[in-house]
């Protein structure tokens, strides 16, 4: 194939698309494509701004987040065991700083469990006990009663202050994580990977602010702030 | 587990596997819908193609990614719009001039490897649903797509390229 032969074949593509070549084929109006284009592309900007909060939030995290400050995530009734096999339900009578646990996690959760243990001792130095702790299981097909009860000696959690706790249902637990938006992958090694933070809860099972486990002074002070308000 | 299951439980296969398959099956499916109603609206192809630039751009978003695993109102408009993406694509491809075509192609490029260059460089897990390894493997092909576009880019232009060459003779 010469030059000459492909130069020609693209000159006759070139008139079938009509692409308005010097020696122009066709006059093509453009007006209503580009209407059409401007339409597309102002619902893709209006589309894309409302999911990310205005092109400030990228990540779902983020916007839970932001959810959870606007009081639009609820925990669900839930009905849990703690180490003990008492039975209780969620979401009544106190303000909870909730995270969601499970007791055979080894390296992250031992610092992020240090640092709730932290918020515990805060809690008791202010005194007052119209806040607690609860770490709830995401695991309670494996976390007994034995194991529930092994994670709080091993955290020293204070069971006056902080309880640790497994849904007695496991669809219950399953919906209250999907109700909240935590989303737990298995990370390939038989654990688990999840969003994990800590939950500020009103006595109405109402999200209040979610917090980094690092940030957990802001949690306990949003918690008492929210436990005072009630007073 | 259902092979859609498999491909969504991995970031990387549903961004750099998935997205792709819906798109070729889009075009596939063009050639049996009659296109006679869009054509005076695709000019040169342009509508097919910002159509698609869109849905490129939408679902390099985390949170569109998570959403589409959450949501099953997110996973139809998933599926939805990057078949019809491939749709158009399909129906205005002819029209497009190699031109066009490029920089249309050049921009998504773009995309795709800035979307690349931001997965592999933060720090944090970007979708609740992923693992930051995934998220990292993930930047990984973003960037190695760009590159394929990139070189489809330069094939459209190849003939302008030539002519160019013969006619500065």
């Amino acid at each position: 194939m010469t030059e000459g032969d492909s130069l020609e074949r693209v000159e006759r593509r070139r008139r079938v698309d009509g692409c308005g070549l010097p020696g122009g084929v066709k006059e093509v109006a453009l007006v209503p494509t580009l209407a059409a284009c401007a339409l597309l592309v102002a619902g893709f900007l209006v589309g894309a701004a409302n999911l990310t909060d205005g092109f400030e939030r990228w990540t779902f995290e983020a916007l839970r987040r932001e959810a959870a400050r606007e009081g639009r995530l609820h925990l669900p009734a839930t009905m849990l065991r703690d180490a003990a096999d008492q039975r209780f339900e969620v979401g009544t009578g106190r303000v909870r700083l909730v995270d969601f646990i499970y007791t055979q996690c080894a390296s992250v959760c031992q610092v992020l469990g240090v640092e709730f243990h932290q918020a515990q001792e805060a809690l008791r130095r202010a005194g007052g006990a119209d806040v607690g702790l609860l770490s709830i299981s995401i695991d309670p097909d494996r976390d007994d009663r034995a194991r529930l009860g092994a994670y709080a000696r091993r955290f020293r959690a204070d069971a006056a202050w902080w309880t640790v706790a497994a849904p007695v249902f496991a669809s219950e637990g399953r919906r209250a994580l999907r109700e909240l938006g935590v989303v737990v992958v298995a990370d390939g090694l038989g654990g688990f990977v999840h969003n994990g933070a800590i939950h500020v809860i009103d006595v109405d099972g109402r999200v209040r602010g979610i917090y980094d486990y690092a940030d957990w002074s802001s949690a306990v002070a949003a918690a008492q702030r929210l436990a005072t308000a009630r007073r | 587990m259902n092979p859609l299951a498999f491909i969504e439980s991995r970031m990387s296969l549903h961004m750099l596997l998935e997205f792709p398959l819906l798109l070729a099956l889009g075009w596939w499916l063009a050639r049996w819908i009659p296109r006679r109603t869009l054509a005076s609206l695709d000019v040169q192809g342009l509508f097919g193609a910002t159509a698609a630039s869109c849905v490129f751009a939408f679902w390099m978003i985390p949170a569109a990614l998570d959403l589409a695993l959450l949501s099953p109102a997110f996973a139809t408009g998933k599926y939805a719009s990057w078949i019809a993406a491939g749709v158009l694509l399909s129906w205005g491809r002819q029209r497009l001039s190699p031109v066009v075509a490029a920089f249309f192609l050049g921009n998504a490029a773009w995309m795709l490897a800035s979307a690349g260059l931001l997965y592999r460089d933060a720090e944090a897990q970007l979708c609740v649903n992923y693992l930051i390894d995934d998220q990292l493997v993930t930047g990984a092909g973003l960037l190695a797509w760009a590159l394929v576009l990139c070189a489809l880019a330069a094939l459209r232009l190849r003939p302008l390229l030539r002519q160019a060459q013969v006619s500065s003779r």
